[in-house]
């Protein structure tokens, strides 16, 4: 039945402005930021099972035993987004003198509510305990100069030292410095605690350790006493052990699992990226690690090597844009080293003056150099690589090769089983010149001292009196200023002298569910764990 | 039957001390700069002298062998130097998988080796005898952990589906348990069956070539009859002896489907042992792989003497 005049009229007149209302308000509407939500579990992928879940006992903790206490456990500071240092389980620190450091916990903070600890709260007597459990492990290296640790109250930890060591708070961030509870470890024979099994898991992070079915999977609830109030959104995560790339999109594709995460310094092979961005309501994401990249190395106690004219001459022949399409599709930074290019202290190439020059391609200049240094016709030498880190890493070394011989430098290439290489070669036992990672993701200070005599990792053999000064004085300085400056300087210097001859650094790939939200990237150390208290689940 | 048996027992025993020398001195002969890698880089031990010390290499050789077998005799295969647990724990874990993979891919192989075998011979040199020999030589062609990824990814494609990520226990749901084991035990037994194919096909031309196929024939028996019944039996044995090679195979041929599929096996183990120069755990699960491929071998020759009665006669 149609309606007719006035009442028609009146109800057409109510939808138009109702209509016009509606209108209005959809464009002009500023759209509501999104609300994290509680609830959810999110499921991720790992390569490898932890081994063991004891960062800090005899033998050195392995990667993805530091990746997954991350979740269970804290540090009293750890890396944030950016790779600064910022404060965990510490509200603030002073340094009263240059050999000792004060740091104030946080109150309230309780572990796990499993036994034996029951979820008691955290105090510097744990933290003592901690540092007690130093001497005899391999994470002892990090803190040469640490002379005591003492409480002065339940919630202050003094540290004193034998010497000043001006990145001892950044180093407190270090991926293996977790804070134990003595009761959550089993008792040893020698009267030490042994946290290996996994129900001595027992922490005061944002997630609690439920179940752990080895190469399988590890879940882990949300913490309900966590000190961040209000976090994690998360019920909870489960971690999938899947070791094959394929696999891993796989289950990502049928929605088995939301997150593929740069783990163990690692991300998704390049050559997958485009697989992984077919796959709908799914993300790659882009980044760089804090860690350098492989390098051209050989003796400078020996020549050729010695002379900076050869090393300029081999930096001249890397085709480092070739090598970056060719190994690298989704991206590459030019080189990363001597320290990682997301490190603070990094000097990018193109402020690097006279010396940015040798990071070009130029086989011309490069055969000019050679002539000079006396060799016109090149010369001969072995070129030492691994199989350890994968066919991929031959097949660099290759290129590598290839490049050398357009120089005129004969490199022979001499793939070394790994434990050949890391027990000769990777300590410096070689004769002519090695393809060769530097991968650690440690700090500056640890990146610095591979370039002082005596240091294992001083695969190059130099002996600069002037550099050794440079890496004592930034560890020692007083002021950041200072010590930025001492860094600055070796870079400098570092890329004048040309000591190693570094190659591209890959950019890391993430791939993640659209349905993730809040995902930060870490882009120091070894965990992501930190970054999902704020993750949650559409 | 049972002398025989006593007599293979009895034979197994030389062959075992045999395996565990050969095994005691490969590990042996690995270079020092392995014993220097598992100190230094992997930090077994304080210093290179008591890695050493752990692993016995301080001692002389005979005997370092005597307290080895000494020990395997007693059943401490010894603790393992990455995830220190004893090898005994480990290996009671992860062995029934590898069994249950093995033995699934076996039969698979033996079902379709054997079956397209005989349909092969049966119809030789007619569209079936080519396609399946072709089909036979592409599987034994085609590398496993291509044909694995293939079987990963390209059902995730198209069917929105992909194996489970997690081993799915039997008791909780045994259809769920075998579908999971279903996948990665055909691509194995596709690579295993293939030469049982060709085998089974030649053995079956060579009988149906026989006199008394051909008297069957004559005596108007239907083909099924005479194909099953009497020519089958012969066939089959010829394939059955090489099962236990076939063992030793779906074993090295578990370590990738493992991988790919996360199923936690002894494949997947031996791989890691050698990653992390896990000396007592390498030296345990290649004595244990031994042991039973030579059970398996045992086994295969008990039942073709179940198959063929004149067998009985020269065994007994």
């Amino acid at each position: 039945m149609l309606i007719h005049g006035r009442a028609a009229w009146h109800a057409v007149t109510r939808l138009g402005t109702i209509g016009a209302v509606l209108l209005i308000a959809t464009t002009f509407s500023v759209p509501l930021a999104a609300q994290p939500k509680s609830g959810g579990v999110l499921r991720l992928v790992e390569r490898a099972d932890p081994v063991g879940f004891d960062t800090l006992g005899k033998k050195k903790a392995s990667v993805y035993t530091q990746s997954m206490l991350a979740f269970t456990h804290n540090r009293l500071f750890r890396y944030g987004p950016k790779g600064d240092v910022v404060p965990d389980l510490a509200v603030s620190s002073t340094h009263p003198n240059a050999t000792t450091y004060v740091v104030t916990l946080r109150k309230g903070v309780h572990f796990h509510a499993k036994p034996p600890v029951n979820g008691r709260e955290l105090t510097a007597d744990d933290v003592k305990f901690t540092f007690e459990r130093l001497p005899g492990s391999p994470e002892e290296r990090l803190f040469p100069t640490l002379k005591r640790v003492t409480t002065p109250d339940r919630y202050t930890v003094q540290f004193e030292l034998s010497a000043p060591f001006s990145a001892y708070i950044s180093t407190l961030a270090a991926t293996t410095m977790y804070i134990y509870a003595k009761e959550a470890g089993k008792p040893t024979a020698d009267g030490a605690r042994d946290y290996t099994a996994a129900d001595t898991v027992i922490g005061t992070g944002p997630f609690v350790l439920e179940e752990y079915r080895e190469k399988q999977r590890i879940v882990f609830k949300r913490n309900p006493t966590y000190f961040e109030t209000g976090r994690p959104y998360l019920d909870g995560v489960e971690v999938y052990f899947i070791a094959d790339s394929s696999a891993q999109l796989a289950a990502l594709r049928t929605g088995k699992v939301d997150l593929i995460p740069v783990a163990a310094g690692q991300g998704l092979p390049h050559s997958l990226a485009a697989e992984a961005r077919a796959i709908p309501g799914a993300t790659v994401i882009k980044q760089s690690l804090f860690q350098t990249s492989e390098n051209v190395i050989g003796r400078l106690d020996q020549k050729p090597w010695s002379d900076l004219r050869v090393r300029r001459a081999v930096s001249l022949a890397m085709d480092r844009a070739a090598l970056m399409k060719a190994m690298y599709p989704e991206g590459a930074d030019l080189i990363s080293g001597p320290i990682p290019v997301t490190s603070r202290y990094n000097i990018p190439v193109d402020k690097l003056g006279e010396a940015a020059a040798f990071y070009r391609y130029d086989p011309a200049a490069a055969r000019a150099l050679l002539v000079e240094a006396g060799y016109p016709a090149g010369f001969k030498a072995k070129l030492y690589t691994t199989v350890g880190y994968g066919p991929e890493y031959v097949s660099r070394t290759e290129l590598l090769k290839d490049m050398l011989s357009r120089i005129g430098i004969d490199a022979s290439i001499v793939v070394q089983e790994y434990p050949v290489w890391i027990s000769g070669t990777y300590k410096g036992n070689y004769e002519g010149l090695v393809h060769i990672p530097t991968w650690t993701l440690g700090d500056e200070d640890e990146w610095l001292a591979t370039y002082t005599p005596g240091d294992t990792r001083n695969q190059i053999h130099i002996n600069e009196p002037k550099v050794t000064q440079l890496v004592h004085g930034a560890a020692e300085a007083s002021t950041e200023a200072a010590r930025a400056k001492l860094i600055g300087q070796f870079v400098g210097t570092f890329h004048e002298q040309m000591w190693r001859v570094f190659l591209p650094q890959a950019v890391l790939l993430t791939v993640i569910s659209n349905r993730v939200k809040g995902y930060a990237l870490t882009i120091r150390g070894y965990t992501y764990a930190p970054a999902l208290v704020n993750v949650w689940l559409e | 039957m049972t002398r025989y048996l006593c007599q293979r027992l009895l034979l197994m025993l030389p062959t075992l001390v045999l395996v565990s020398v050969m095994v005691f001195l490969i590990m042996r002969l690995i270079p020092g700069d392995v014993v220097s890698l598992m100190f230094s880089d992997l930090g077994y031990a304080s210093s290179l002298e008591a890695m050493r010390a752990r692993l016995g290499l301080d001692q002389p050789l005979p005997a370092q062998y005597a307290h080895w077998m000494a020990d395997v005799l007693r059943g401490h295969l010894g603790e393992s130097l990455w995830t220190q647990r004893t090898v005994v724990s480990v290996i009671a874990e992860r062995l029934p998988v590898t069994l249950e993979l093995a033995f699934l891919a076996l039969g698979f192989a033996v079902v379709y080796g054997v079956g397209t075998g005989l349909v092969a011979a049966v119809w030789q040199d007619r569209w079936p005898d080519m396609v399946l020999r072709s089909v036979a030589m592409a599987f034994l062609s085609l590398p496993t952990f291509w044909l694995g990824t293939l079987a990963i990814v390209l059902p995730s494609l198209y069917l929105g589906w992909s194996p489970s990520i997690q081993l799915v226990a039997f008791r909780s749901d045994p259809l769920g348990h075998l579908a999971q084991f279903a996948l990665p035990a055909v691509l194995l037994g596709t690579h295993l069956g293939a030469p049982l194919m060709r085998m089974s096909r030649a053995m079956t031309l060579e009988i149906l070539r026989q006199d008394y196929i051909r008297t069957a024939w004559a005596k108007g028996l239907d083909e099924r009859r005479v194909v099953i019944k009497h020519a089958f039996r012969n066939a089959v044995i010829p394939p059955m002896t090489i099962l236990g090679v076939q063992m030793s195979q779906a074993i090295a041929g578990s370590v990738v489907v493992e991988t790919l599929f996360q199923l936690p096996g002894m494949g997947s183990l031996l791989v890691e042992a050698v990653a992390h120069r896990d000396f007592p755990m390498f030296q345990s699960l290649v004595l244990c792989v031994a042991l039973f491929v030579m059970a398996i071998n045992l086994l295969v020759d008990l039942a073709c003497l179940a198959i063929d009665p004149r067998l009985r006669g020269q065994a007994g």
